[in-house]
């Protein structure tokens, strides 16, 4: 692979000891909607170990977003978590009543959203929505909060940051906004930030700059994130290690050099081939026919089985359990063996 | 280029609450008509508090009835002789009470239990909505009237009454607009930020449903007005004037219910006078309506400058950069 993938490495991945800072055990998440029940997250399994990129990569609609909302309780209208844990700081957090929730967002688990329009209020100035972190969480008051958050925009490089502390949202630029969002989620000095698509709306340039930004202001405060997203070019730039999903459901897990060097399960071979690859510029896209399910039941089988181009009877049937294959990387397919049979797929 | 730019910099050398409230102001004033509503209505107040002692007694003489403008009489006398400019300012205070602590009163209860319904939501939701139903239900004008007979015919009781008995629309409305911001990427961002359901209410939905509360508060301001005139005729002791004066507790619409009917045989001043009163009246509270709508949402662009010169003037002395752009 590339040059630029490895550099951006931390080691704390490789520490396997270090215990975990959240831990997500076998979540299920449904959402009630009026044409019945949607199964968004079948059973999801991840572990981030402290100042490690986690990313999460799949469709749109393969649970990823959902995944990450459901842990911090924002399901919005309709949606339940119906088992699993979440565990951080030795607290479950799935089993936790909203206000005791309270605490915990914002405070120990920063998110940076997607949705740059919508992510601020329109009616206050943008300092001050930072700002309203450290003072609703009683981390400091009001006016060591405004110093606090100035040096912090400073830190992520707004310029001028005295006068951006008074501008309202709509006053900057995508990168400006970005860039407030990650300081106003990081404000609080959490454990772990949720990167939910971070950087898709803003231009490639700008794109780089704001994920510079946050993995040298993660790595100087030893901040796990764990980042969702469908660029693999932007996972591998960041990322340590790397879930893939689909259905609601872990298809493949492994660190990125390994995912790099040797992606196993079909849908990662689908996205592979669907995505521009540096090394091989001359090779045609190649989309995975079909479109990802709105699962109206459970998956009986692999949910990716419809659009395998290597399912059998067996993977209709049954869902494959995440199964070792190599240290650290682990696969759900039925056509994935074990430990010393694993062989790559050829590219489809 | 170089203009935009100088003005920039004044705009970025003072921020703070000084440079938010300079840029609200400026909005508000964005097209000139907010201002111009703005004095008109002040106008109103003026000549509704300084009127009663300037205009001259209220009368009845039939022998001057539906007389047509002069000098003596400049908006005409009504079909019992009394001078219908003394009757239009004295009612004018009424008209301004009425309608403002009515339509704030029913705004007020109507904001407050459609916005808890709406962010609450669940039981909180369910039983203030039943209790809207029942709002909805009950037949205004005839309650109103029940209240004021009890609490006697004043501009307060009436615009009371009325504001007591017609929140009803207003929460259904405040509550389809906080539900419909409730849901989304901001909200979730305001939970983040630590924030209460107080303050996610006031801090992030009541700005955003501001501006269709003024409107709607503007509306209310008419409805008021009109379903007071109506509750005032509904009174079984009603008499048009009782010795000369429009009976307490009313507006000058009273007058146009009064005598606007002679506009059909001639006398037009009846019609016209009071109606045209009352009508500026709304649009100039829809103007500042207007206004305000700008005032409060900082996206609004700042002005194009053709109402407001006197910056452009003050600039031109060397005083401080205006900027052009917005």
């Amino acid at each position: 692979m590339a040059d630029f993938v490895v550099e951006a490495r931390t080691d704390f991945s490789n520490d396997v000891s270090k215990q975990p800072v959240l831990e997500v055990r076998d979540l299920v998440v449904r959402f009630e909607r009026a044409d019945g029940v949607v199964h968004a997250v079948n059973g999801v399994d991840f572990a981030v170990r402290p100042g490690e990129w986690l990313g999460i990569i799949g469709e749109s609609g393969s649970g990823k977003s959902v995944t990450l909302m459901s842990i911090l309780g924002l399901l919005g209208e309709g949606g339940r978590v119906i088992r699993g844990n979440a565990w951080f700081n030795g607290v479950d957090l799935v089993q936790l009543s909203d206000r005791q929730l309270r605490t915990v967002r914002g405070k120990d688990i920063g998110v940076v959203f997607q949705n740059l329009a919508e992510g601020f209020n329109p009616y206050l100035p943008i300092g001050s929505q930072i700002a309203e972190v450290l003072v609703n969480h009683r981390l400091c008051t009001r006016r060591t909060a405004h110093r606090r958050v100035i040096e912090f925009m400073h830190e992520l490089g707004i310029a001028d940051a005295k006068a951006r502390f008074q501008q309202y949202p709509h006053e900057l630029s995508g990168g400006m906004r970005q860039r407030a969002m990650i300081a106003s989620a990081i404000v609080s000095e959490p454990k772990v930030i949720f990167a939910d698509e971070p950087t898709t709306a803003l231009d490639s340039t700008v794109q780089m700059q704001v994920l510079a930004l946050l993995t040298d202001i993660c790595r100087k405060r030893g901040t796990a994130v764990v980042m969702v997203t469908h660029d693999l070019g932007v996972a591998a730039h960041t990322c340590d290690r790397i879930v893939v999903m689909y259905g609601g459901v872990v298809m493949e897990e492994a660190p990125i050099d390994e995912f790099l060097q040797f992606p196993t399960h079909p849908y990662t071979l689908g996205l592979r081939a669907a995505s521009f690859d540096p090394e091989q510029p001359d090779r045609p896209l190649r989309p995975i026919p079909g479109v990802a399910p709105v699962l109206l039941e459970a998956p009986r089988g692999c949910p990716f089985a419809p659009r395998c181009h290597m399912a059998t009877t067996v993977c209709r049937e049954r869902l494959p359990a995440l199964r070792q294959t190599r240290p650290e990387h682990r696969v759900a397919c039925h056509h994935v063996q074990g430990e010393n049979e694993h062989e790559p797929y050829p590219i489809p | 280029m170089s203009f935009a730019a100088i003005s920039d910099w004044h705009e970025r050398a003072s921020h703070g609450r000084k440079r938010r409230r300079r840029l609200a102001w400026r909005r508000f004033c964005r097209n000139g008509l907010p201002v111009i509503g703005l004095a008109y209505i002040a106008l109103l107040f003026i000549v509704a508090i300084v009127g009663p002692f300037v205009t001259r007694q209220p009368t009845v003489n039939i022998f001057q009835a539906n007389q047509s403008p002069s000098w003596a009489h400049p908006f005409g006398t009504g079909q019992y002789g009394q001078d219908l400019l003394t009757q239009i300012v004295r009612g004018l205070g009424g008209t301004l009470l009425i309608g403002v602590t009515g339509a704030a009163i029913s705004v007020a209860i109507g904001l407050i239990v459609g916005m808890v319904a709406g962010v609450f939501g669940g039981f909180i939701d369910a039983v203030l909505m039943r209790l809207t139903d029942f709002a909805f239900s009950i037949p205004t004008l005839i309650i109103a009237l029940f209240i004021v007979v009890v609490t006697g015919f004043s501009a307060w009781n009436v615009g009371l009454s009325i504001g007591l008995v017609t929140w009803a629309g207003c929460a259904r409305l405040a509550r389809g607009l906080a539900l419909s911001v409730r849901n989304g990427t901001l909200i979730d961002s305001a939970i983040l930020a630590g924030g209460s359901r107080w303050y996610i209410a006031t801090r992030y939905v009541l700005p955003q449903i501001a501006s269709n509360m003024i409107v709607f508060f503007v509306f209310q301001v008419a409805s008021v007005l009109f379903q007071s005139t109506t509750l005032i005729a509904l009174d079984p002791q009603y008499v048009p004037l009782t010795g000369g004066q429009l009976p307490p507790g009313s507006n000058l619409l009273l007058n146009l219910l009064n005598g606007g009917g002679g506009s059909y045989i001639g006398y037009r001043w009846l019609f016209w006078f009071p109606l045209g009163v009352y009508c500026s009246m709304v649009i100039a509270l829809l103007w500042i309506g207007d206004g305000l709508q700008a005032l409060l949402n900082p996206q609004q662009p700042l002005p194009r400058r053709w109402f407001a010169a006197w910056p452009r003037l003050r600039a031109a002395r060397g005083g401080k950069g205006v900027n052009m752009h917005g």
